[in-house]
């Protein structure tokens, strides 16, 4: 197999479970990392990336631009993109795990600063644990949302793409890549009518039915 | 995880595209390629779940090359349709429900795949959709960052 960070780090699959011997070009890596490290390191990488991501209200150009150009009193706003791209259902939940996740990185600014990392009944370190757990009961909650827009579809992705790597030292926490592939499947069934895509029509073109149901549950055609 | 919900993720690789399905994709579509090579890597995702030792011969062997090929197709592609944004979805779904049915040296790899797949989805959606961040301290335009780049 030829992990995606084989490819991110362009190695040789042989090279797993050897030592690089390569000058190192990420900070924090040492000449003799085994690319299990370089891969434990691209991975949280991406979860930093995730976590800025969920930090950040999510914005729709449409709505700028309708503010910016809006007409006469009266007249209706000037929305140039679709609606379905905007936050529909998970609008809420978004808010509120993005606001857990900012407090939580000030408090984890403020452990480093302090110097009390570790220290388990240190107050910070108290209220850290306390968001950490606000935000695992929060996410199950808004995946099991039915998405409504694309906005939800990515919002969804990225929680699901997070909680692969918050579980990783996790073994009672359910398999995060079936959520995975659970919220694919949902966001292909919303996004194919919302493309004008036919569903069952782009079943009968793309994939067969051969062996199992379809998508959706129903029985091949 | 339930027999039912169990049944319904197998349900994505039992419903893969299949080679006869290729003929149906339309040399003109904008995302021909990317269509294509998702036909294509499923039927190759089939073939090596269906010969497991197939990744630790020497060298590998031709299921193996043919997936690792398609793979490297998708990977580099950039969907610039709903259409290639739904095949890479589907493809995706199959990697990330493929990730326990594989046993052997290169278990875990499907996950890697899925995993970096659903977040090059994340981006596809955000460039085709105008979907904006908004950085909370600053208000400025977050950039998405590129699979692999580390950020601060």
């Amino acid at each position: 197999m030829l992990p995606w960070w084989h490819k991110v780090l362009r190695l040789s699959p042989s090279d797993s479970g050897r030592t690089t011997g390569l000058a190192p070009r990420t900070p924090g890596l040492t000449e003799t990392a085994t690319f299990r490290e370089i891969a434990i390191m691209a991975d949280r990488a991406l979860s930093t990336s995730r976590r800025g991501l969920l930090a950040a209200p999510l914005v729709m150009p449409a709505l700028h631009t309708s503010a910016a150009t809006a007409g006469p009193p009266g007249a209706a706003p000037a929305v140039r993109t679709s609606p379905a791209a905007a936050p529909g259902a998970l609008a809420a939940h978004a808010a509120r795990i993005g606001a857990l996740i900012r407090e939580s990185n000030h408090v984890d600014s403020a452990i480093t600063v302090q110097g009390v990392r570790g220290n388990r009944q240190h107050p910070f370190c108290l209220r850290w644990n306390a968001i950490t757990d606000d935000i695992v009961r929060a996410v199950p909650a808004a995946l099991d949302v039915d998405p409504r827009t694309i906005g939800d579809v990515v919002v969804q992705l990225v929680l699901a793409l997070d909680q692969v790597h918050e579980a990783e030292n996790d073994t009672e926490a359910l398999d995060p890549l079936e959520r995975v592939a659970e919220v694919l499947r949902r966001a292909i069934l919303l996004l194919a009518p919302l493309s004008g895509t036919d569903l069952r029509d782009m079943q009968a073109r793309y994939f067969d039915h051969e062996l199992g149901v379809a998508l959706d549950g129903s029985a091949p055609a | 995880m339930s027999a039912a919900s169990r049944r319904t993720l197998l349900a994505g690789v039992a419903g893969l595209p299949t080679a006869a399905a290729l003929s149906a994709i339309a040399a003109a579509h904008p995302d021909a390629e990317l269509l294509r090579a998702c036909a294509e890597h499923a039927a190759n995702l089939r073939a090596v779940l269906a010969s497991p030792g197939c990744t630790d011969a020497p060298g590998g062997n031709a299921a193996w090359e043919a997936y690792q090929r398609t793979q490297e197709a998708i990977d580099t592609a950039e969907p610039v349709t709903m259409a290639g944004v739904l095949a890479k979805a589907r493809v995706a779904m199959s990697e990330a429900v493929s990730d326990n049915l594989f046993e052997g040296e290169h278990a875990n790899g499907f996950g890697f795949t899925a995993h970096a797949w659903a977040w090059g989805l994340v981006q596809d959606l955000v460039r085709l959709h105008g979907i904006e961040f908004e950085d909370p301290h600053t208000g400025a335009a977050l950039r998405l960052p590129l699979d692999g780049e580390a950020t601060s």
